[in-house]
């Protein structure tokens, strides 16, 4: 039984790294080595099977199932047939959005280039609505459900995988009437505003346009 | 007891003395910057060594005078910017005073703050010129010895210098002058009215043909020079920080490093390109057309160009990024100079119109192209090649001006809000803006 749940999850690895499927879990950067953690079991499975297959004959009948690796087959063909489909609210809601550091900002980037993560981290470290009021506004991501007030618009930051993953939001004039779903992407054109929440002033996204877009390729930002 | 057991007990209890300690342990300062770059006339920038409670920030800290202010930011980094409309006449005093969102209090610290910029001028003394400077009560100190004639004057960006371009018998001489300066400082550790100059020193050793210089906020300083011997324009950078190096670049004109850093604007035949600098990735950005770089505008990307049209007409653009150029104006004047606040909300223009009688004009115009005040320099001729200079702290432009008849010229203030001229007793070739350390 071992090569076969060995076999499996070196196979769940690979099919992962080709599919995409670890774009939602891991940074770019790591996919290859996890592909190749998946060749190295499938090796390993193939060794198994064959020192197995030496010492049945050395001894027929002899059968060995242990439940533990029969369970563990039965997972990662679970893990294989089973499309992921987490919640990055929900993991959001149960994050810190501390940004480790200040990346250096491109100023010079137009203003309708500028990608949610770039705007959240130029009001990180500018918050000064005033400089941005007016500006245009393209951008894509999550609608992130606040326990205190409206959604926002947001994106997962990760270094490694979703274990280090940082919440970043911005906030979201919705239009009159319309209630955002938590999880639901959403390209968002517009402009920044201004709004007073707290008797404190803050960049608010002013929406033109909105419509609800799949689940990105890459949905995890650097 | 193990051995084992023994250390990894002690760990466990240096892990749990350690994880007491740092939570009883006050929130730091760890950095406080200010800044003309904003919204406001001024605002700093502090990053603390915790995420804050911004609410017990904004009840518990005092500024006094009492300027309209507000505390903006999530709770690290957070930034205090002034209220506009409320020109700075003097320093403040910042006592801050805070908890971190644990309840842990900062230890208070009172800061004194002053954004304002200092008045620099090339003065004629004897036969020669010298380089002074205003202090804050008033007086004038002597920065340099007496030159035969200081061509060309640049104060760094972050105020930690001056570059100066000096003609003395023959060729030009290039020289930094270091100086220390603060618009912050902690209350009783010294006095930030004080600026000390270093020693001054050539930058480069051989006579210059020519040279022109562009600073940047971080300091950086970008020469074009040519010497007698090398026959061919050479562009040397002195980062802030490094190594001075050569830059490979080919300009028709002037080249200016961009005020916030990292790329530099190069005039060339089709028209204007915006490139990086070493150390970042190539990037050559260009908008084409006949035009020159004006003024920069203090926020981010913004600039004014002068655009040269066939017609012999002139018009100031306002550059933003991803936007076309903006045309605030247009006419057959020459452009003398200009000014701008903020991201380009105010732009001043400063205007000659030689075929009436040399009669320069101040304009004040709004995004929209709008005039919106004016005032026509009535008696007074504009020191050539002397450009304006707004401070968004006083909220007042500054131009070298002499009275018509008069040998000599002197500074003339502008305050923002009137345009009305209030001349400075003093005989000048030059003035401009020192911005604070």
């Amino acid at each position: 039984m071992r090569p076969i749940a060995l076999a499996l999850w070196g196979l769940v690895l690979v099919v992962s790294t080709l599919s995409g499927r670890l774009e939602l879990l891991l940074s770019g950067p790591f996919h290859p080595l996890v592909g190749l953690s998946g060749v190295v079991m499938l090796a390993m499975a193939v060794q198994q099977a064959l020192a197995l297959r030496r010492s049945s004959k050395r001894r027929p009948g002899e059968r060995r199932w242990n439940r533990g690796w029969m369970l563990s087959a039965l997972l990662a063909i679970a893990v294989l047939v089973v499309p992921p489909n987490p919640s990055f609210s929900d993991l959001a809601s149960n994050r810190s959005s501390e940004l480790a550091q200040e990346a250096e900002l491109d100023f010079l980037l137009p203003p309708a280039q500028r990608s949610l993560t770039d705007w959240v981290r130029l009001l990180r470290s500018q918050p000064d609505p005033e400089l941005y009021q007016g500006d245009a506004v393209r951008i894509s991501g999550f609608v992130l459900a606040q326990g205190d007030g409206p959604a926002q618009l947001g994106r997962l930051l990760v270094r490694c995988c979703l274990a280090d993953a940082t919440p970043i939001g911005l906030p979201v004039r919705w239009p009159t009437g319309y209630q955002p779903q938590a999880d639901q992407w959403m390209a968002i054109e517009g402009e920044m505003g201004v709004e007073r929440v707290g008797g404190q002033q803050r960049s608010v996204v002013l929406v033109e346009r909105l419509r609800p877009i799949p689940r990105p390729a890459r949905p995890l930002e650097p | 007891m193990k051995p084992a057991a023994s250390a990894l007990a002690g760990g466990v209890v240096l892990a749990l003395l350690q994880q007491q300690v740092l939570l009883r342990r006050p929130p730091r300062l760890l950095e406080l910057q200010s800044s003309t770059a904003s919204s406001g006339p001024a605002a700093l920038a502090l990053r603390f060594s915790r995420p804050m409670d911004r609410a017990s920030l904004a009840s518990q800290s005092q500024l006094t005078p009492q300027l309209s202010h507000q505390w903006l930011g999530g709770n690290n980094p957070l930034r205090l910017l002034l209220g506009s409309s409320q020109p700075i006449h003097g320093a403040l005093e910042l006592l801050l005073r805070s908890s971190d969102q644990r309840g842990v209090g900062l230890l208070p610290q009172r800061w004194r703050w002053d954004p304002r910029p200092r008045l620099l001028a090339v003065v004629p003394q004897g036969n020669g010129e010298q380089l002074q400077l205003q202090q804050r009560d008033g007086s004038w100190l002597s920065l340099t010895p007496v030159f035969g004639r200081i061509t060309s004057v640049l104060p760094l960006g972050d105020g930690s210098g001056l570059a100066i371009a000096t003609r003395q018998g023959e060729g030009e001489r290039l020289w930094l002058l270091p100086l220390q300066q603060r618009a912050l400082e902690r209350s009783g550790q010294g006095s930030i009215d004080v600026v000390k100059q270093g020693r001054l020193r050539p930058l480069l050793p051989e006579p210059l043909i020519f040279a022109h210089l562009s600073s940047n906020r971080r300091g950086d300083l970008l020469v074009q020079w040519s010497a007698r011997a090398l026959g061919q324009s050479v562009t040397s950078f002195w980062p802030r920080q490094g190594a001075p190096q050569q830059l490979k670049l080919q300009a028709s004109g002037p080249m200016q490093l961009l005020p916030e850093g990292g790329a530099l604007v190069v005039p060339e035949l089709e028209g204007l390109s915006l490139r990086n600098l070493p150390g970042k990735p190539e990037r050559r950005q260009l908008l084409p057309g006949s035009r020159d770089l004006s003024s920069f505008c203090p926020v981010s990307g913004r600039a004014l160009l002068v655009r040269h049209w066939p017609d012999f007409r002139r018009s100031l653009e306002l550059v933003e990024p991803g936007l076309p150029p903006r045309q605030l104006w247009l006419g057959s004047d020459a452009v003398l100079s200009s000014s701008c606040d903020r991201g380009g909300e105010r732009v001043w223009l400063l205007l000659s119109n030689w075929r009436d009688a040399q009669r320069n004009r101040l304009l004040e115009i709004n995004r929209q192209g709008q005039i919106v005040r004016e005032r026509v320099l009535e008696g007074w001729d504009v020191e050539p090649g002397v450009p304006m200079a707004y401070d968004p702290t006083r909220q007042q432009l500054l131009l070298t001006l002499r009275r018509r008849g008069s040998k000599e010229a002197q500074p003339v203030l502008i305050p923002a809000a009137s345009l009305q001229l209030q001349p400075l007793q003093k005989a000048v070739r030059q003035a401009l803006w020192l911005p604070p350390g």
